[in-house]
């Protein structure tokens, strides 16, 4: 009997050494796996508790901070209409937004180490979060936020030489502080104020695009600016007609004059001719009758335009602070020649943030280098400052210095002259493209206007988009010129 | 009966009652209110019942194991803690329990004439557990909501009869065997390889079996069944050796497939055991938050106070260790598991140096009852196995598992006595 009584000891010893083993797996092998999981309540409930630090604007105006209210902080923010940028922390419905991107630093995160747990442990003291400082221009944002009025659309504001995000509002928007109490609503409603229209939202581009499609004619040297032509009809393109109604007066008249006039079956024909050896002949068009576009192949007018818009950037997310969406040139990855030449003019199955928008114009301005976007500049906590963004990074080379200076000055001939003359502003050389996209029969076209001040230095880019608003000279322009106007004023 | 000096159980109860003491400060200051004179109180209770019980065995047992009682009074000292931690109201009445098992240890330990007189009423002990337990399946009731009818009692009163079985049972094996064991260790019969004793005696592992099936059947008490039936195994182990391991073994498994068939609760159970994460909201809820509270506490936990086991529904007596685990961290569990495997090692060495067979099987059923029931809880509560609603022996918070259990650490005092007194005593 002694040896199975020893036996029956070493079982259930074993048995138990098999929970301490366990009990090991669980409480370190396990344990971070298991605290990040969504079932774990302690990060709501410190989260309650901990104060997060401020969100700030660039010269260090409070837009969203937290205050201690018994047990449980409160977070106020100053500015709804930034709801966009700053986003909202909520223990119910999640984080989005800067809340979101910079959490580990608003929450304070000391680092998960094991020497900094027993601290923690030992000390539990309140974690204070860190502060989060943007680029965004709280004035200039009123601005935008002004101009935008009840319109649904977005307006953002670059600064060219550095790539700040100097304004960036989206309406309509959403109130952070009463986030909770009007979730339902909020969460189904039609306008859908959740979407940050200036970079998740997906527009047809219409003419601001032209400035794309200049781009890769120029830089391919298919299209010289001051060469003068005649032109007085429309194009026709496997049966399918561009009708030439924007500059009915002017018969006579230089390529930029065309760009200027946003002329749509111009630079249909533009795209059309981008694969084809040697400068095209802009002539085709001038007499009254409609000119039929040959029944040749376009494969490689194709392929160079849709590199040139994705140098843009059309078709690839835009690294942000925020979550961005990438856009599209076409629904597949063949176009027709009927597509390519809709496409050219800014239509087509385009699709477009406004976000891409603006560093389309803020590429011209920079030279024919795109500025890397950015809105969260520092951090400033009790344990010093780190900078999250060095200005002046850049995203990649579009086009060469001298079709970056070619494009500039027609965009300035098209704010000097023609349709984009709401933005002049007294003193100042203003360059920009108007747009105005339709968007099916029936609807109201969205109206656009993208450009920057001042045209002869890197100053401030802006993209404007009014949803279903009419006319870009019209509406967005005027609007755009008041955000340019406000910047300089500012000093940028 | 002897006298004499018991330092060792004296110096290593000072422990304890320190544990205890500093522990209750350690609540009072994070807590505040008006709490410290009952947390003194309790103390000084705590404090006293031990040194009565020590100046007892020094008075007429002092041969008695030295190290069961601190480590009983040190997982004691936890529970006190713990149920103070999380149930403060039931703080009181947790004290209240363990004096009357204080009590009841030491009418175990010196009430007996001497401990082979419990084999002489084996069979009243049974009848009368059968009768309990029968009565439990007809007027048990459900007093706080757990789900299963497993108590008796009325007006605020109530007990759990299968605590009290737990003893009864293994005092009536341990006789039993200790009579019958030469008899079934002989194996007439023999069919190929295997080896099996005269049919008649296969009829008591027949009837334990069938009793824990019905348990399981009328009470959908699984925790305490399987405790039941692997006592049983263990001691028949004990007492004959392998061939009826081989058959009991069969018969478990036949039981446990039988189980899972019939009863949708097992199935449930065993859902949950297999894939904890994917009904994390609501089957599986108190398993998921019951590991995420171990996790939380990591190696060092978050401190008395500090942590939030509110968040493990019944905290207080299924898993009262993933509130240890959380605030005291694996430093904690660790020492738990610890003196669990301590008790079960002076358990099974009073068994080894008892003199008779029906003290060692006695011993040995009463470890392997102490140390099987803390490794069903703690396994479940740690997804080794499916969950069982069982106590944690002297954490949990329950009176009749205090009583029960405290029963125990009597008989197994008392058995220690009377084979150091039955030596000659060293020079």
């Amino acid at each position: 009997m002694p040896e199975r009584i020893r036996g029956l000891s070493a079982i259930i010893s074993l048995m138990l050494v098999t929970v301490a083993l366990a009990l090991g797996y669980w409480q370190v092998i396990r344990a971070d796996d298991l605290l990040g999981r969504p079932t774990n309540p302690r990060i709501i409930e410190e989260e309650r508790r901990h104060l997060r630090g401020r969100i700030l604007d660039r010269h260090g105006e409070v837009l969203a901070s937290s205050k201690k209210i018994g047990e449980l902080a409160e977070r106020t923010y100053a500015y709804a209409p930034l709801a966009h940028v700053t986003g909202y922390a909520s223990t119910i419905h999640g984080k989005s937004g800067i809340e979101e991107a910079y959490d580990p630093f608003l929450r304070g995160d000391r680092g998960s180490g094991l020497l900094t747990r027993l601290q923690r442990r030992v000390l539990p003291a309140d974690q204070v979060g860190t502060d989060i400082v943007l680029t965004i221009d709280l004035e200039l944002q009123r601005v935008a936020d002004g101009v935008l009025g009840n319109d649904r659309g977005a307006v953002i504001a670059i600064n060219v030489a550095t790539g700040e995000v100097l304004a960036l509002a989206s309406h309509p928007y959403f109130d952070p502080n009463t986030l909770d109490e009007s979730w339902e609503q909020l969460a189904t409603d039609s306008a859908t104020p959740f979407v940050d229209r200036a970079t998740q939202g997906q527009y047809v581009p219409g003419s601001v695009f032209k400035i794309v499609t200049a781009s890769a004619a120029v830089d391919l040297r298919v299209a010289d600016p001051n060469e003068r032509h005649r032109h007085e009809g429309d194009l026709v393109v496997d049966g399918f007609r561009i009708r030439n109604t924007n500059h009915p007066q002017l018969t006579d008249l230089s390529w930029a004059e065309e760009f200027a006039w946003s002329c749509n079956p111009m630079f249909a024909y533009t795209g059309l001719s981008l694969g084809f050896p040697g400068a095209a002949d802009f002539n085709v068009m001038s007499s009254p009758q409609p000119f039929t576009f040959p029944s040749v192949s376009v494969a490689a007018s194709v392929d160079r335009f849709r590199e040139y818009a994705q140098r843009f950037g059309i078709g690839q997310r835009v690294p942000f602070d925020l979550p961005t969406s990438a856009g599209r040139i076409s629904s597949g990855p063949s176009m027709t020649a009927v597509e390519l030449a809709n496409t050219a003019f800014g239509q087509g199955d385009l699709q477009v943030s406004p976000l891409q928008m603006a560093l389309a114009a803020a590429t011209i301005a920079n030279g024919g280098v795109m500025p890397a976007p950015y809105l969260a500049s520092e951090s400033r906590g009790p344990h010093g400052n780190t900078t999250l963004h060095r200005g002046g990074e850049t995203l990649r080379r579009v086009v060469s210095p001298a079709t970056a200076a070619a494009v500039n000055q027609m965009m300035v001939l098209s704010v000097d002259t023609a349709y984009a003359q709401p933005a002049r502003i007294a003193g100042v050389r203003v360059a920009g493209k108007t747009g105005t996209a339709e968007v099916g029969a029936g609807s109201t076209p969205h109206a656009w206007f993208i450009g920057y001040a001042p045209a002869d230095r890197p100053g401030v880019a802006v993209a404007v988009i009014m949803e279903n608003r009419g006319s870009g000279t019209q509406f967005a322009t005027p609007a755009a010129q008041k955000v340019l106007e406000a910047a300089l004023r500012l000093g940028y | 009966m002897t006298r004499g000096i018991r330092s060792t159980e004296l110096g290593l109860l000072i422990y304890s009652i320190a544990l205890l003491g500093a522990a209750s400060m350690l609540l009072q200051l994070v807590r505040g209110g008006s709490t410290m004179q009952a947390h003194l109180a309790a103390v000084f209770v705590f404090a006293m019942l031990l040194l009565s019980i020590h100046v007892a065995l020094s008075m007429r047992l002092s041969g008695a194991d030295q190290a069961l009682l601190p480590i009983v009074a040190t997982l004691s000292a936890l529970g006190l803690v713990a149920v103070d931690r999380l149930e403060p109201s039931f703080a009181p009445r947790q004290t209240l329990w363990v004096a009357l098992g204080a009590g009841a240890l030491l009418v175990s330990a010196f009430g007996l004439p001497r401990v082979s007189w419990l084999a002489r009423f084996r069979y009243t002990w049974a009848t009368a557990g059968l009768l309990v337990l029968a009565a439990t399946v007809t007027f048990g009731v459900d007093p706080n909501g757990s789900g299963t009818r497993l108590w008796i009692g009325a007006g605020g009163l109530y007990f759990q009869p299968s605590e009290i079985m737990k003893i009864v049972m293994v005092i009536f094996f341990a006789s039993y065997l200790a009579e019958k064991g030469a008899l079934i260790a002989h194996a007439p019969l023999r069919v190929g390889r295997l080896a099996l004793p005269p049919l008649a005696y296969l009829g008591p592992l027949a009837a334990m079996w069938a009793l824990s099936m019905a348990m399981l059947v009328w009470q959908r008490d699984l925790g305490a069944a399987l405790l039941f039936y692997v006592v049983f195994l263990a001691m028949l182990y004990a007492a004959t050796g392998r061939t009826y391991m081989v058959v009991g073994v069969f018969l478990l498994i036949i039981g446990a497939i039988a189980s899972y068939n019939l009863f949708d609760h097992v199935q449930l159970r065993t859902r949950i055991w297999l894939d904890p994460w994917s009904y994390a909201t609501d089957d599986s809820y108190q398993i998921v938050q019951a590991l995420t509270a171990y996790a939380a506490g990591g190696v060092v936990g978050s401190g008395l106070g500090y942590g939030y086991p509110e968040y493990v529904p019944a905290v207080h007596t299924d898993f009262v260790l993933a509130a240890l685990g959380e605030e005291l961290g694996l430093i904690g569990t660790l020492a738990v598991v610890g003196l669990y495997i301590a008790l079960i090692h002076r358990a099974f060495r009073i068994a080894l140096r008892a003199e008779s067979d029906f003290s060692k099987l006695l011993a040995a059923g009463l470890g392997t009852t102490l140390g099987f029931q803390a490794f069903v809880i703690l396994a479940g509560n740690l997804g080794i196995i499916p969950i069982t609603g069982i106590t944690l022996p002297f954490l949990s918070y329950g009176g009749s598992s205090i009583l029960a259990n405290f029963i125990m650490i009597g008989l197994l005092l008392r058995i220690s006595a009377e084979s150091a007194s039955g030596r000659p005593a060293r020079a």
